[in-house]
């Protein structure tokens, strides 16, 4: 009894060893930017607001009120020392930025001066980890479309396609990037019900056969593969049901994380370490939220509306027939 | 025996008419040097009127009005053509005289009268006389009208003119009216007769407006006496000639004003007639006025500005629109003292004062007609206010009191001009 | 009325002011203000297609629902401003301040001439008074006490679109701090928005939105408003603009206008075409012979009374203090009474 459990644990071992399990099991080593400190991941509310952010505006982040500093925050705290972080301005231009370790978390920092609208649109942040892990060499790449946005600065630029186009950078291994996330306006437009269509790219160039994920904060997972073109889509579900009317927030947001995995066999050695395998996880966070047409009503606002057209209407003719007849009289009051 | 008597009177009348009418163009014409070439087709129509008796065409509807708050407008889109009945004849008023009160006023005895002996043009065409209810002798003539056998329609008008309930009143009276016209004469108002009314009549205002304006030249174009002729011609005359021959005469008139013309000497007293209506053939006042040197530069009476003045405008081209816009302009504007409240009147004699360069004003009250009367003490005050002289002058039909009225107004021409030389 | 003739060439010019001066106190301004009025239109709902942009501050509605607008109505920018107004110290407050300097320069320009040849939804009720012209339906006019307890419900809205929003803010948050959903509670009722749109295309805005009570509330008020004023556009002339709370903003400010509206009293014999004749119904332009600039609050500057005016320099049209158009009887008379 006891042998055949041992005979049991080496046969197991073994198959492991010959048969890996699907790449599915080691997306726990994703490293994803995110608005808010590690320490209350998923709900990314209230608390710790920081940027200027005035506390009690609604629970939504305001992406129509731009911030000069903006801050994002890793999830990982065992970071390479290698890693590096680039800002990329929605002129194209790269921004200085700080990749440091403070307040118990990794964040990236980066100044979106100046504050005159001329930095307005989309800033893409990416922080790249490169290590050798068992003989794998395993790169981690997170990204983040950071909104650079206020509705006061006009929106000069919803003709120009070099600033409302997602942007891309060459020297990133392994990069999502999302399309019609946003609108002309740049203003999040990512809906419940929206169909989401994907690209990743390798060092800017299209990859086939690529792993993708897209998770809802709620728990919705769907497993993807990259076409030829390097596209994958998926329709966004609805998951925003609130026990009570009034718990209705037709601005919140649920966090949407895309992850994409890629695989290449290929030797060589990093900082002296050899290996025979290249697995690039990329991670992309971005916000949805429910589509207007859940909340609001066509029926409702057309019936109102003709209701009361008709009713003043009748009224005005009913007013003119009445007075076809002989000038009334001014009335007396009769009470004592 | 009675039926010998009233053709005899009546023979008599017409040649008394005759007569009078006569005199009066004489001294119109000779007496004044100079008239104006187009003035000669409005005095041969006066001629004909007076001495023929035949002017109007015996084939249209004619309606006849007292007053000029009767819309003519409407009148002439159900196919009819107004005529004004208000008569200026000392003959007539003879007439009249002798079954009305002693004390009343000669305009509405020489009307009476002359619709009493039947005496104008197509007494049968008169399909109807409509009277607004104005000054009270105008109201009860329109009973006593109405016993002689005409059709009368007394046309409702409010006593003021500023409320919002004497607008609403006066154009249902004037809807009453429209509908009542329809069934006089069988036809309907439509847009486009409306319209055209609305046009016609505009297009003679439009003229009058030039003589208005031309009257106000510096020395003066034209004699006061000419432009009461003319505006008297509208009375009876057909609207389109009457528009042909008045822009006739202003285009005469103005090329005299391009000219530097002056129809009396510079130094003459310039004059604003106010008060009780002159008439053909009572012109008495403004000829006299004209003979001691003076001349009449602007009138405010409802024989001649009063009656062609104001225009219609409407917003829309429907009827709805339409017919409320003539209530308004025979409403709003008018400054017939038979409204209470007539700071108006005062408000336009002062504008016409300054617009005109008036020396001198002088005031016609009919004896009998207590508004002209009772107004005239308060128009006295406000224009000596300005420093304008006013001669007040009560006065009728009779060429009786013709001798101590020159002097009167001889006085007052002397005044203004010592006034003027010594200013 | 002979002219002394100096030299050719100084009659010739005099000649030539005239004839242009005559050319335009003749011309029929109802036509012109029609063009006009469509140019405006294209300008203010289509401009954005042609990347005009008229900027935020515009005192004339032109809806920033609108996706291809070209330009935004201050009203907007004014709400949410004002739902921030805690945060006025400082580099907000003075861009509410240049904003609403901005507004009140482009306002003294013309006037309230802007809402008789600018405003969409004056344009809009304009073409829809046409339709019930040509259909021959008659129009209703309001009496005269039902004018003036009417229009003071203007002034109410202006008050509750100030009060409202600054209600949201934290300004005064142990006494009153209102919901989120009422930054905005005139633009939620504004007829302007639902309708404006629609010549874009979008009727995103015939919606009742349940997000909140306060939403729902506006949205049905909103809905029921328009239904309201399609009826009241049909039958009154410029229905809305008697309750129009851009019309009271402006008016505070519209003494210093550059463009005037001016009448000489002495001249007026109180005919009451240019009141038969107005819009809105504005009584005082008849009845007031004595006050010099003649604008009421209700008054859109679009001119048809001074068109109406038989009387020669009675009601004049000044910019910067030279008429631009005047009542001439020249004028009136060629016209020949229609306006």
């Amino acid at each position: 009894m006891f042998r055949d459990l041992i005979k049991l644990f080496f046969a197991f071992f073994v198959l492991i060893a010959c048969f890996p399990p699907p790449s599915f099991a080691w997306f726990g080593e994703e490293m994803y930017l995110s608005e808010n400190p590690p320490a209350d991941h998923g709900e990314g509310h209230k608390g710790g607001h920081k940027g200027g952010h005035k506390g009690g505006r609604g629970d939504d982040h305001s992406e129509h009120r731009a911030v000069p500093v903006k801050k994002f925050y890793l999830n990982i705290h065992d970071l390479s020392a290698n890693a590096a972080a680039y800002v990329v301005r929605p002129d194209g231009s790269m921004a200085e930025c700080e990749l440091s370790h403070d307040e118990g978390a990794w964040t990236v920092t980066f100044d979106t001066k100046p504050m005159d609208g001329s930095m307005d649109g989309i800033f893409n942040v990416y922080v790249v980890d490169k290590r050798v892990v068992d003989g794998t060499l395993l790169i981690r790449v997170a990204k983040m479309n950071a909104i650079n946005h206020t509705c006061g600065w006009g929106h000069k630029y919803k003709s120009d396609k070099g600033r409302t186009m997602p942007k891309h950078l060459d020297a990133i291994p392994l990069e999502i990037v999302g399309h019609d996330l946003w609108d002309a306006f740049v203003h999040n437009r990512t809906m419940s019900g929206d169909n989401l269509v994907f690209s990743v790219l390798k060092n800017g160039a299209p990859v086939k056969n690529a792993s993708l994920k897209v998770r809802t904060q709620t728990g919705w997972i769907k497993m993807l593969k990259t076409g030829d073109d390097g596209k994958a889509s998926v329709q966004l579900i609805r998951d925003y049901y609130p026990e009570k009317w009034n718990d209705f927030k037709a601005m919140k947001r649920g966090i949407l994380r895309i992850t994409a995995e890629y695989e290449i066999d290929e030797s060589g050695s990093f900082e002296g370490e050899r290996y025979n395998k290249v697995r690039l996880i990329s991670t992309l966070q971005w916000g949805y939220r429910l589509h207007r047409k859940e909340y609001t009503s066509y029926v409702y606002g057309l019936g109102i509306g003709i209701l009361f057209a008709v009713v003043s209407g009748v009224g005005v003719y009913v007013h003119r027939e009445r007075r076809k007849r002989p000038y009334r009289e001014v009335r007396f009051n009769e009470k004592d | 025996m009675e039926i010998e008597r009233t053709e005899r009177i009546k023979k008599t009348t017409a040649i008394h008419l005759a007569m009078e009418a006569k005199e009066t163009l004489k001294k119109i014409t000779e007496d004044f040097p100079d008239n104006p070439d187009a003035m000669g087709y409005f005095y041969s129509a006066f001629n004909k009127l007076y001495t023929e008796g035949d002017l109007l065409d015996n084939s249209a509807k004619i309606i006849g009005t007292t007053c000029l708050q009767v819309p003519e407008e409407l009148i002439y889109a159900v196919g009819a053509v107004p005529l004004r009945l208000c008569s200026g004849a000392h003959a007539y008023d003879q007439i009249g005289s002798e079954f009305m009160p002693a004390k009343s006023c000669s305009l509405v005895n020489a009307t009476l009268g002359m619709l009493h002996i039947n005496h104008v043009p197509y007494k049968d065409s008169l399909k109807a006389v409509v009277i607004p209810t104005t000054c009270d002798q105008k109201k009860k003539a329109g009973d006593m009208l109405e016993s002689m056998g005409f059709n009368i329609y007394s046309l409702e008008m409010p006593s003021r003119k500023d409320t919002e309930e004497s607008r609403i009143y006066w154009q249902r009276s004037l809807i009453s009216f429209a509908k009542s016209l329809e069934d006089v004469t069988g036809r309907r108002i439509t847009k486009g007769s409306l319209m055209d009314a609305i046009m016609k009549t505009n297009k003679a205002r439009a003229e009058f407006r030039r003589l208005y304006n031309l009257r106000k030249a510096m020395p003066p174009v034209i004699y006061g006496k000419d432009a009461f002729i003319v505006a008297n011609a509208y009375f009876f005359d057909d609207i389109h000639t009457w528009t042909g021959a008045i822009t006739r005469l202003n285009n005469e008139l103005e090329e005299k004003a391009k000219k530097g013309y002056c129809v009396v000497n510079k130094h003459a007293p310039r004059i604003l007639f106010t008060g009780s209506p002159a008439i053909f053939p009572n012109l008495k006042l403004p000829i006299l006025i004209e003979q001691t040197g003076g001349v009449i530069v602007a009138d405010e009476v409802c024989s001649s500005t009063n009656l062609l003045y104001d225009a219609v405008t409407f917003d829309e081209a429907n009827l709805y629109d339409m017919i409320p816009a003539v209530a308004d302009r025979y409403l709003k504007p008018c400054i017939c003292p038979c409204f209470v409240k007539n700071e108006d009147r005062k408000r336009k004699l002062l504008e016409m004062v300054k617009g005109f360069n008036v020396d001198g004003v002088v005031y016609q009250a009919f004896s009998g007609c207590h508004l002209y009367e009772m107004e005239h003490k308060g128009i006295g005050k406000a224009l000596e206010a300005e420093g304008i002289p006013m001669l007040y002058i009560e006065t009728d039909y009779s060429p009786e009191d013709t001798g101590q009225l020159s002097t009167r107004i001889e006085a007052f021409m002397e005044s203004i001009k010592a006034r003027k030389r010594r200013s | 009325m002979s002219t002394g003739r100096d030299a050719r060439g100084h009659t010739e010019r005099c000649d030539l002011m005239k004839r242009i001066r005559e050319f335009i106190y003749n011309a029929d301004i109802n036509r012109f203000r029609f063009y006009f009025q469509i140019l405006a239109f294209g300008l203010l709902v289509y401009g954005g297609y042609l990347a005009i942009d008229l900027g935020n501050e515009l005192p004339t509605f032109a809806c920033p629902k609108i996706k291809s607008r070209g330009g935004i109505c201050y009203l907007y920018p004014l709400q949410g401003n004002l739902s921030l107004i805690d945060e006025f110290l400082g580099e907000r407050g003075i861009r509410f301040l240049t904003k609403l300097v901005t507004f009140i320069l482009l306002f003294i320009l013309f006037n309230k001439a802007w809402c008789g040849f600018a405003c969409p939804l004056g344009t809009v009720q304009d073409w829809i008074t046409k339709l019930r012209s040509k259909l021959g339906t008659r129009y209703s006019t309001y009496s005269e006490g039902a004018f003036k307890r009417l229009k003071k419900i203007k002034y109410i809205l202006l008050v509750l679109l100030i009060l409202l929003p600054i209600g949201v803010s934290n300004a005064i948050p142990d006494i009153v701090r209102l919901p989120r959903d009422f930054s905005t509670p005139f633009c939620d009722i504004c007829p302007g928005r639902i309708v404006l749109p629609i010549f874009d295309g979008d009727i995103t805005q015939l919606v009742v939105d349940f997000r909140s009570t306060t939403k729902l509330t506006l949205t049905a008020l909103g809905m029921a408003i328009t239904g309201v004023f399609f009826v009241g556009a049909f039958v009154k002339k410029r229905f809305f603009c008697l309750f129009c709370p851009m019309s009271a903003l402006h008016y505070i400010f519209s003494k210093i206008g550059i463009l005037r509206l001016v009448k000489d009293g002495s001249k007026c014999t109180k005919c009451g075409n240019c009141y038969r004749v107005c819009d809105v119904g504005i009584r005082e332009i008849a009845d007031d012979v004595v006050s010099k600039n003649i604008v009421q609050d209700d008054c859109m500057m679009c001119f048809k009374c001074v068109a109406a005016c038989p009387e020669e320099k009675c009601l004049d049209v000044k910019f910067l203090g030279l008429p631009v158009y005047r009542s001439t009887e020249d004028g009136f008379f060629k016209r020949g009474g229609k306006v």
